[in-house]
């Protein structure tokens, strides 16, 4: 048996998910952009053929970009008295239409939000977040997925796999125990068939083995390399802003003589200021240092410590980079060489 | 993933009352601060070595060492300088005023697992002290679970030396070795100590490496300059412990920016032996 959505259906699904008082999130135009949104009306969904990548990833829904994580007032002799941010009030959320490398981003930033001290305004989002995703059926410019170890169908991170058949039609795999509930709660809208009709799935050659990346940079932390591609770098973070899986933040303080809140934003490593001690004394002082920790924390810390890279190989740092600087491209150089 | 998670605000501070202002230094100060918890005054426990985060209300949070020893139970003392948005705040409050603190985070110098029953070495320079401070009180407090105590401390001039009041009680108590230092030119008329930098000093004391244990504490140009002193010295570098204090935001292994190489100071350090230092890029 195997199971099947329209497109029309689909539409239908985000329409009784926000009627059941989900926050439903898809990809939609804001101006001449395609954006992740909480949608109001299913109409604002678009359609799967209307984009490839939406402008950012979906990250914010989960990890926002700016978040009061402590609110205090003033009270009597100027003592704070803390007004605890809500810790479970949020809907459940769905996310519609969402590539697999997105989807895939979860698993990865569960690892960092997760391990010893578990960041509540994080999970309260992650797990009452739903995801069903879409196979791409085309790659689009910068995408190197099957670079970094994953496919134009990976699963990780779905509840739900759609991929296109013929006919305006999505062959549903139901990945998680969300999934399956998801999938009978609004069981109206999917069909049974016999058997997966053929899909379409959009074939992408590597660029590069994977695997010889973390050998290389085992070894070579001080190399010329690093200042050759970072020379143009520009520090502008648009690579980590746009990234599903930079996490990175700051804290900040905004108040006032009645109160204030504690801010958590995000934050990015390509900032002269991430690093930068009160003395003045600046660890990683220039530019190529910086790209070159984006790199590790990428490709060598986080794996040695949570045992997943922390790229899912969108593309969106090579294609929205304001200098052309292409990771895919650096990634290929690495791989290219002799540990 | 399912996550079994109890929601607690991590990012929840303590209150904390300012007991008494110190004066260290021009720019340096030290607060003393009493928990307002009834029961966290009489449960918290933290390990010399550990840091936290200290916040004023409407300004944010800055990240300091522990600076009072662990034995001393119900407060907790950082000492800071002024240079920023949150230390110039905190530099404004006054006694019987609120500040948050988060922690204790971090690991801590060895005393019980290690150092203990050995002879040890401090070395602090400039505000650095701070936190080979908390380690000298813990040790002092048991004194008699240590062998020869050496303290040398360096500032760049006499008036920037912090915890002027305890480097004179330590130079007058039997059984310590206690040597202070200036910068050439730091030195007023009649200073009482040796003038050249911190690690010319060491290596004139030459603090014996016998069943010794060195625990330092500096900017990291004085750590840098310190090492070579105490490799050649023949402290081994498993016994050989410092403190690393890059900028942190979160304190807790989340934020992303204090990492040396792979590790973050806030959870693997801050507190690294000679022989890990040696294993990390120098991003400190």
């Amino acid at each position: 048996m195997a199971t099947i959505i329209t497109a029309e259906n689909l539409k239908q699904l985000a329409r009784e998910m926000l009627k059941a008082g989900y926050r439903v999130i898809a990809p939609a135009k804001q101006a001449d952009l395609v954006v992740f949104k909480a949608i109001k009306d299913a109409q604002e969904m678009l359609p799967e053929s209307e984009y490839i990548l939406p402008q950012a990833s979906f990250k914010e829904f989960v990890f926002p970009r700016c978040e009061c994580i402590l609110r205090y007032r003033f009270g009597e002799g100027g003592k704070p008295v803390f007004e605890s941010p809500n810790l479970d009030g949020e809907p459940p959320q769905a996310v519609i239409g969402c590539r697999p490398c997105d989807a895939a981003s979860l698993p990865i930033l569960d690892k960092i939000f997760g391990w010893d001290y578990v960041d509540p305004f994080y999970f309260k989002r992650r797990e009452k977040t739903a995801v069903i995703s879409v196979a791409c059926s085309r790659a689009g410019e910068g995408c190197f997925c099957t670079s970094a170890g994953y496919a134009p169908d990976s699963t990780a991170g779905s509840d739900i796999l759609l991929k296109k058949c013929a006919g305006g039609k999505y062959a549903a795999e139901v990945l998680s125990d969300k999934g399956r509930q998801l999938a009978e709660k609004f069981g109206s809208l999917f069909e049974k068939v016999e058997a997966t009709p053929p899909v379409e799935v959009a074939g992408l050659n590597p660029a590069f083995d994977v695997e010889k990346i973390k050998p290389w940079l085992d070894k070579h932390f001080d190399d010329p390399l690093w200042l050759e591609i970072a020379a143009r770098c520009m520090g502008c973070g648009t690579c980590a802003y746009g990234c599903p899986t930079c996490h990175c933040f700051d804290m900040v303080d905004e108040g006032d003589l009645a109160g204030g809140c504690r801010l958590k934003n995000w934050d990015t490593c390509s900032s002269a200021l991430f690093t930068k001690h009160g003395s003045g004394h600046n660890p990683r002082s220039s530019q190529e240092q910086r790209y070159r920790q984006r790199v590790l924390h990428k490709f060598k810390y986080y794996l040695e410590k949570f045992g997943l890279r922390a790229c899912v190989g969108c593309g969106r740092c090579t294609a929205r980079c304001p200098v052309n600087l292409d990771l895919r491209g650096v990634l290929q150089t690495i791989a290219g060489k002799q540990a | 993933m399912s996550m079994t998670a109890t929601l607690t605000n991590i990012y929840a501070p303590y209150l904390m009352t300012v007991d008494e202002i110190i004066d260290e230094a021009p720019g340096i100060r030290t607060l003393k601060l009493a928990f307002q918890d009834e029961a966290v005054r009489k449960d918290f426990a933290f390990r010399a070595g550990q840091f936290g985060l200290y916040s004023v209300f409407g300004a944010g949070e800055c990240v300091f060492c522990i600076a009072s020893g662990a034995t001393r139970k119900g407060y907790l003392e950082c000492s800071f300088q002024k240079v920023g948005r949150v230390t110039n705040a905190l530099r404004d409050v006054e006694v019987g005023d609120t500040v948050g603190f988060r922690g204790p985070y971090g690991n801590h110098f060895p005393l019980d697992e290690k150092i203990k029953g050995h002879n040890v070495v401090f070395i602090g320079m400039g505000i650095g002290l701070a936190p080979v401070r908390s380690v000298i009180w813990t040790c002092l407090d048991e004194r008699k679970q240590y062998k020869d105590v050496t303290i040398i401390y360096g500032a760049r001039s006499a008036d920037l030396m912090v915890y002027k009041r305890e480097l004179a009680e330590w130079a007058k108590t039997p059984g310590i070795k206690f040597v202070k230092t200036v910068d050439p030119g730091g030195n007023p008329p009649g200073w009482d100590g040796e003038v050249g930098f911190v690690p010319t000093i060491v290596e004139r004391a030459a603090p014996s490496p016998e069943d010794a244990y060195a625990i330092l504490c500096g900017p990291p140009i004085g750590i840098k300059f310190t090492l070579p002193v105490l490799l050649k010295l023949g402290f081994p570098p498993e016994r050989i412990y410092t403190t690393l204090e890059n900028r942190m935001k979160c304190g807790i292994g989340k934020c992303g920016r204090c990492n040396v190489g792979g590790k973050y100071v806030c959870k693997e350090g801050p507190v690294f032996t000679a022989a890990e230092m040696k294993e990390l890029p120098a991003e400190y």
